[in-house]
């Protein structure tokens, strides 16, 4: 399907240039252009555009009005600004609005070529409503296949931006909130649409959320279950995070560095991991492929133990496994998460790893999970 | 402060290993360290004996010292 771009700027002769340079793309994009924010409103209500190139400073309404204008319509194109004036505070106000990528005039022509291709070409176009898979369900998908991906999502009154850097998500807009706060507000949304974008190394914003995937999911979902307490609904996409345990992860990696400050050197690798699906919530060293072969015989272990008709014992508190090279790998089984300890046997004692540091560590976990 | 619910930590913990002892902290939302600087309220206490008798599947009485 042709995609459809607008060009808005003052500037009839440079619009004019754009636009017969960009016809070599005919076959993948058709341009319409118009030199007034006024007139760019009046196409968008009469076609649908899958991207919009404006000036910032023009007479009349400003590009951020256009902005503003179509964030309140609901757009779900794309929206590249153009501006000769570079200031602090114009490119604050533009990165504020979200979901705008920049461009300094003056600019060369075969780069802007490029980058519009670029833009066409790289837009993975998947797509799909809130109401047939649920946000978290998506999100924890990216995740799983450590996506670097822009999820844009919106329904009727909103519209926000997550960005994934490999499986991460490390930035969200929406409105004038940024961060988790974003996320959180984004999550809440139960009807609307989502679209995909593929993210170009340039276009990674600056990082403004710090904690892992779980534990953005998780003090969401702890949110979300405080709101549905508040309105009395109850929360339908619950998926596999346990309402009941929503853990600080904070505190969680306070835990694993009490680990690694008591057992020093000696310690190789150490990670907390749901049951649910082997992905480590924080760890030392990660071993993620070990992590999900040590939760698929854990779980197998306690599926075995705990249905076997020959009275056999369930699984206790923890079970070593001695390796070659002098290591040994404890696990520690906490029912919805499992710990590994991977330490080198001549480094380490293990009557004190198991009768001073676990208990400690251990007491430190659950002040995660207790908050 | 807080022997009695300390005690209950031990057994659920000895009985049912660290996944009962995580279901005790999440279930009371007071995690070990907390309940041993807490005062052995009779209510507190109904509220651990009847959360440990939940994780353990039976009556967490049988093993409290002088049975409380």
């Amino acid at each position: 399907m042709i995609k459809q771009l607008l060009l808005v700027d003052d500037e009839k002769f440079f619009l004019e240039g754009l636009k017969e340079g960009l016809a070599e793309y005919k076959d993948i994009f058709t341009t319409d252009i118009c030199f007034s924010v006024k007139e760019a409103i009046d196409l968008c209500n009469k076609k649908k555009y899958d991207l919009i190139v404006s000036d910032i400073r023009m007479p009349g309404e400003s590009g951020l009005d256009l902005i503003v204008y179509l964030r309140q319509q609901s757009y779900g194109g794309g929206f590249i600004a153009m501006t000769a004036y570079g200031s602090a505070e114009v490119l604050a106000r533009i990165k504020q609005l979200g979901g705008v990528e920049i461009i300094l005039k003056p600019f060369n022509l075969n780069w802007f070529k490029e980058k519009i291709k670029d833009f066409f070409s790289d837009e993975e176009g998947v797509s799909g409503t809130i109401e047939a898979i649920s946000l978290t369900s998506l999100l924890q998908l990216i995740n799983l296949e450590k996506k670097t991906l822009l999820v844009k999502v919106a329904d009727n009154t909103d519209e926000g931006f997550l960005y994934f850097n490999k499986g991460e998500i490390i930035h969200a807009q929406c409105r004038q909130k940024i961060g988790e706060e974003a996320v959180y507000h984004l999550i809440k949304m139960k009807k609307g649409h989502f679209s995909l974008f593929n993210l170009g190394k340039k276009e990674i914003p600056d990082q403004t959320i710090e904690i892992p995937f779980m534990g953005v999911m998780m003090n969401a979902m702890k949110l979300l279950d405080e709101n549905s307490k508040d309105t009395g609904q109850e929360d339908e996409d619950n998926i596999y995070i346990n309402k009941e345990e929503i853990m600080d992860v904070k505190k969680m990696q306070d835990a694993v560095d009490q680990l690694k400050s008591k057992i020093g050197a000696g310690l190789i690798h150490t990670a907390i991991w749901s049951s649910a699906d082997g992905q480590a919530l924080v760890a030392f060293n990660e071993k993620p492929k070990a992590v999900a072969l040590l939760n698929e015989l854990t779980n197998q272990m306690y599926k075995v133990l705990s249905q076997s008709e020959e009275g056999f014992f369930e699984l206790g508190r923890y079970y070593l496994i001695d390796l070659v090279k002098d290591n040994m790998v404890i696990i520690i089984y906490l029912g919805d998460y499992q710990w590994s300890i991977l330490f080198d046997k001549k480094k380490v004692q293990l009557g004190l790893l198991l009768n001073v540091v676990v208990p400690n560590i251990i007491d430190i976990f659950e002040e995660a999970i207790t908050g | 402060m807080g022997l009695t619910l300390n005690e209950i930590y031990k057994i659920v913990t000895d009985k049912a290993g660290f996944k009962g002892r995580m279901r005790l902290a999440v279930r009371t939302g007071v995690s070990r360290t907390k309940a041993e600087e807490m005062a052995d309220t009779p209510e507190i206490i109904a509220k651990f004996k009847k959360e440990a008798d939940e994780i353990l599947g039976q009556d967490i009485d049988k093993f409290l010292r002088g049975g409380k």
